[in-house]
């Protein structure tokens, strides 16, 4: 066991010894101020982009000025640069302009550089960093500023149907990985100037925009500021997710279950912000975060409010069942079939004991082989290149189905219980959530071999005590569950018609607790005496 | 960390509340669907299980083989051969899935309180099983005579009892427990179901008796056994068991009731409800049976015009009377042949009239045997079927 100890006194090593320094790569930090000579700020800007082959310089001619104009051309739009800049920089009429102070060059913006973003620095590294944003940086000679505009323009994905939580009816729109498309996505479905968007910086190498957007006077001051505080509080080098940033703001690390939810549905994000939730977008990500999160949400789909509320219910309940199905269903196999005989109907017992003579191992032992079998099978799936996908569909459906029972190796009716647990799997619309039963089911499959049903029963009982004790950003997970709140049960196990639902949930805390208090059923005009008018 | 640090041992001591480690696979023990207990030619019992050879009832695996083996053993405790039945066959035996007990006639007449209390007391059998007297056959032949649908001998007649009993009430619902019951109570006398084997039960013991379109062999239920306290003493047939259980639970029956000469009508009999009402007349007791029960007409033979009330009166009339004489009859029986109250109506007198009871509580037998009992029947006939008038009735 000596080697468990080495590993974990390393771990320990890296936090306590100060002396080893994270040798921080250079980001323009250390760049000096834009100096009034345009030699040396040159000179130091190229030094910055040393060895960047996507970096251009170019001396200019700005006003009758000498200047220069540099910019990535990885990052921009070559086309918005030469109609934005490089042609109103050409035109005559600019040639005599003189330049000598800030106000002149500002008036000079305004008048060829109107409708491009742009920003003024005082310090290089400020500069520094829109031109690795994006921007075009331009200095004049002499001046003590320099000057950003704005002519990114990157091919991202267009907006595709999302690949996750896809729906029959509803919008087909989803996320993609820019966040000026993802953000534009949430405003076109809330026209309001309530929607707020606020764009942090995280990540001291990657420098990832992370973008907070929440409704103004509905989402709870507390729950904003703690998001916010969080966000912050991130210390890494990278990120690249979203799912990296969930880990960093995540009350809990040590459990299965996710304690944010997260979508590539635009449409999902608004009705979440509408509740008084907090969405967090991060760029080059197409799922975004939605904070505080509870247990019931993911077993709500969007489509469960575009459709009649009769089946958005039904449909609810079904996805409780499998949630509970994957859970538990290949542990009570092994539970009934190895221990609690006399709990099985005699006619399913008959069958079931037919059908397992001649199998040589235990039914755990048979029940693991095939759920890790499903489980390789699924990771293949998922991994492999699309162009071989049909092969492995074959092998597959054969390894899993009727060779293994005709090999002898497995009985017919454990393929009807993986088949089942593997499709109640996937119904929840929340890949993240799926893996919560996926990990949970083993712990299970091993409590039920060794103290049949009474395992079963300690397991779930410990996994509600585990979820009772879980928060998401100080909202407990269980609610509106546990804590019981009665008025919040009408989005819970049920989808209540629109008219009953008036309220945003209790347990959020928002600051206007109302949605829609003028809704009602509608009802049938009544005709009046006489006829209608 | 500290609820950690508390809860992990919590849960280590949770295992150890455990009381299942007997985890067997089903592939290593034979479910024994039927027991048959009769007396030993050298010993005190003769114990027969029946144990289900499942592959043959699966459809697919099915090779035509028999579907249930017998193997039968002599001593004298029924727990000890149970234990030891793998002198012949090969995996532990499991009871959990038993649904028959045959008990032989000549053990049946000696008394049964003995084993009653093994099967009762262990943890193995269910108690709902089905209690079955075998009447002038060898109790271990009923375990061994097959039937074309339900393949085991015990399950086949498990089956067959429960839906007699529901369809007909030809059959008494007395399960292990229920029998004990009776047993263990002043005012009531425990009955068990008769059966027996029509044709030769020789033939009845291969496959091949199922390939016959009429079996050679076939196990019939043929009423009801008569028991004070644990021992038999006598049977009822198949009407007289019926009108006993129309005195308990009833469920529904067909009566064929004379509305004529030689001419009858088919009434179903359906929601049937019977209250008894014990008192004591001086030093006889007496019993009010008030049977409240619908009817549905069936067929009729007769007739009368079904379109008219005065003929609904009339039947209802004719089957009042002929319930209540049918029942009656079935109760004297009981108490001038056997004199045993295996009506339970000492225990309605027990609730009722506590007292009373409570002083002849050690011979309520007698005191049953001399009862007064008054049968009131009140039939409804709701309904007549799809037609009203029969295409037998004239027009007038």
């Amino acid at each position: 066991m000596g080697w468990i100890k080495k590993i974990l006194l390393s771990q320990k090593s890296y936090n306590q010894d100060k002396s080893l320094k994270h040798e921080q790569l250079s980001l323009g930090k250390e760049a000096p101020p834009l100096s009034k000579d345009l030699k040396e700020n040159q000179s130091n800007i190229e030094k910055a982009f040393e060895n960047a082959k996507d970096f251009k310089i170019e001396n200019i001619h700005v006003g009758n000025r000498e200047g220069m104009i540099c910019y990535l051309n990885s990052m921009t739009d070559t086309s918005l640069l030469a109609e934005k800049i490089m042609v109103p920089l050409s035109n005559s009429s600019q040639q005599d302009r003189s330049i000598t102070n800030l106000e002149e060059f500002e008036s000079y913006r305004k008048e060829f550089f109107s409708g491009v973003g742009y920003h003024f620095h005082d310090k290089l590294h400020g500069l520094i960093d829109d031109v690795l944003a994006g921007y075009a940086g331009v200095i004049v000679d002499g001046q003590p500023k320099g000057l950003s505009l704005h002519v990114g323009n990157i091919e991202y994905r267009p907006i595709e149907e999302p690949s996750t939580q896809t729906v029959i009816r509803g919008p087909k729109e989803g996320f993609t990985e820019s966040m000026d498309t993802n953000i534009s996505l949430i405003r076109r479905r809330i026209q309001n100037t309530s929607l707020k968007f606020e764009t942090m910086t995280v990540g001291k190498d990657t420098r990832t925009s992370v973008t907070i957007a929440y409704i103004d006077g509905v989402i709870n001051e507390g729950i904003l500021d703690e998001v916010k505080k969080r966000i912050k509080k991130i210390r890494t080098h990278a990120i690249f997710d979203s799912g990296n940033v969930e880990e960093y703001i995540s009350d809990k690390n040590m459990t299965v279950f996710p304690l944010i939810y997260n979508t590539e549905r635009p449409d999902s994000a608004a009705a979440n912000l509408l509740e008084g939730k907090a969405v967090i977008i991060v760029n080059g990500s197409p799922f975004v975060l939605i904070a505080p999160t509870v247990f019931s949400d993911f077993f709500e789909a969007t489509e469960d409010y575009y459709q009649s509320f009769f089946i958005g219910s039904f449909i609810r309940l079904i996805r409780y069942a499998s949630f509970l199905i994957a859970l538990t269903l290949p542990s009570l196999y092994v539970a009934l079939t190895a221990f609690h005989h006399a709990l099985i109907p005699t006619d399913l017992l008959f069958s079931l004991q037919a059908q397992r003579e001649g199998v040589p191992f235990p039914a755990v032992i048979e029940l693991l082989i095939m759920e890790v079998t499903f489980e390789i099978l699924r990771e293949a799936g998922i991994r492999m290149p699309r162009a071989i996908g049909q092969t492995i569909s074959i092998v597959g459906a054969l390894v899993i189905g009727q060779a293994a029972v005709e090999a002898g190796l497995v009985s017919n009716a454990l393929v009807i219980v993986i088949a089942l647990t593997a499709l109640a799997t996937f119904v929840s619309p929340i890949a993240s959530f799926t893996a919560a039963a996926r990990l949970l089911r083993f712990i299970f499959i091993f409590m039920a071999a060794v103290f049949g049903l009474y395992g079963i029963l300690l397991c779930l009982f410990f996994m509600v005590a585990h979820l009772v004790s879980l928060r998401s950003f100080g909202v407990p997970y269980l609610a509106p569950i546990a804590p019981f709140i009665a008025e919040d049960q009408e989005d819970v196990f049920l989808r209540f018609p629109f008219f009953s639902n008036k309220r945003r949930p209790h347990y959020l805390k928002t600051e206007s607790p109302l949605k829609n208090p003028e809704s009602e059923s509608p009802t049938p005009p009544r005709s009046k005496k006489g006829g209608g008018s | 960390m500290k609820a950690m640090k508390l809860l992990l041992p919590s849960l280590l001591l949770l295992g150890l509340l455990s009381g299942c480690w007997d985890t067997k696979e089903l592939n290593d023990v034979a479910f024994v669907t039927g027991v048959a207990v009769e007396q030993g030619e050298d010993a005190k019992f003769k114990v027969t299980v029946g144990v289900a050879n499942a592959s043959q009832l699966n459809v697919q695996k099915s090779e035509g083989n028999t579907p249930s083996v017998t193997f039968s053993l002599e001593g004298n405790s029924i727990s000890e051969l149970l234990d030891k039945m793998n002198v012949g066959l090969t995996r532990e035996l499991r009871f959990s899935h038993t649904r028959t007990l045959v008990i032989g006639e000549e053990v049946a007449r000696e008394g049964i309180s003995g084993f009653l209390d093994y099967l009762e007391r262990s943890g193995q059998f269910r108690n709902n099983f089905t209690m079955l007297i075998a009447q002038n056959i060898s109790a271990a032949d009923i375990l061994k005579t097959t039937f074309p649908i339900q393949k085991i001998p015990s399950l086949k007649v498990h089956n067959q009892s429960s839906t007699l009993f529901e369809q007909w009430g030809g059959a008494p619902d007395m399960k292990l427990s229920d029998f004990i019951a009776a047993l263990t109570s002043r005012g009531r006398q425990p009955v068990a179901e008769a059966l027996t084997i029509v044709g030769t039960p020789k033939q009845g013991q291969s496959v091949e008796n199922n390939k016959k379109l009429e079996p050679e062999s076939l196990i019939t239920l043929v009423g009801l056994a008569v028991f004070k306290e644990d021992k038999l003493i006598g049977y009822l047939n198949l009407e007289e068991t019926r009108n006993y259980v129309w005195t308990q639970d009833l469920i529904q029956t067909t009566l064929t009731v004379p509305c004529g000469e030689e001419k009858y009508i088919d009434v179903r009999i359906l929601n049937s409800k019977s209250t008894i009402h014990a008192n004591y007349d001086g030093e006889t007791p007496n019993f009010q049976v008030e049977i409240v029960a619908e009817s549905f007409l069936n067929g009729t033979q007769c007739k009368d015009n079904l379109e008219k009330i005065e003929t609904y009166k009339k039947f209802e009339k004719d089957i009042e009377e002929m319930v209540e004489t049918m029942i009656l009859n079935t109760v004297t029986k009981v108490q001038e042949e056997y004199e045993v109250d295996i009506f339970g109506f000492g225990e309605v007198m027990r609730r009722q009239h506590y007292q009373r009871f409570e002083a002849v509580k050690d011979q309520w037998d007698e005191q049953f045997s001399k009862a007064d009992i008054d049968i009131t029947a009140n039939i409804f006939l709701r309904r007549a079927g799809t037609s009203n008038k029969s295409f037998l009735t004239e027009d007038e």
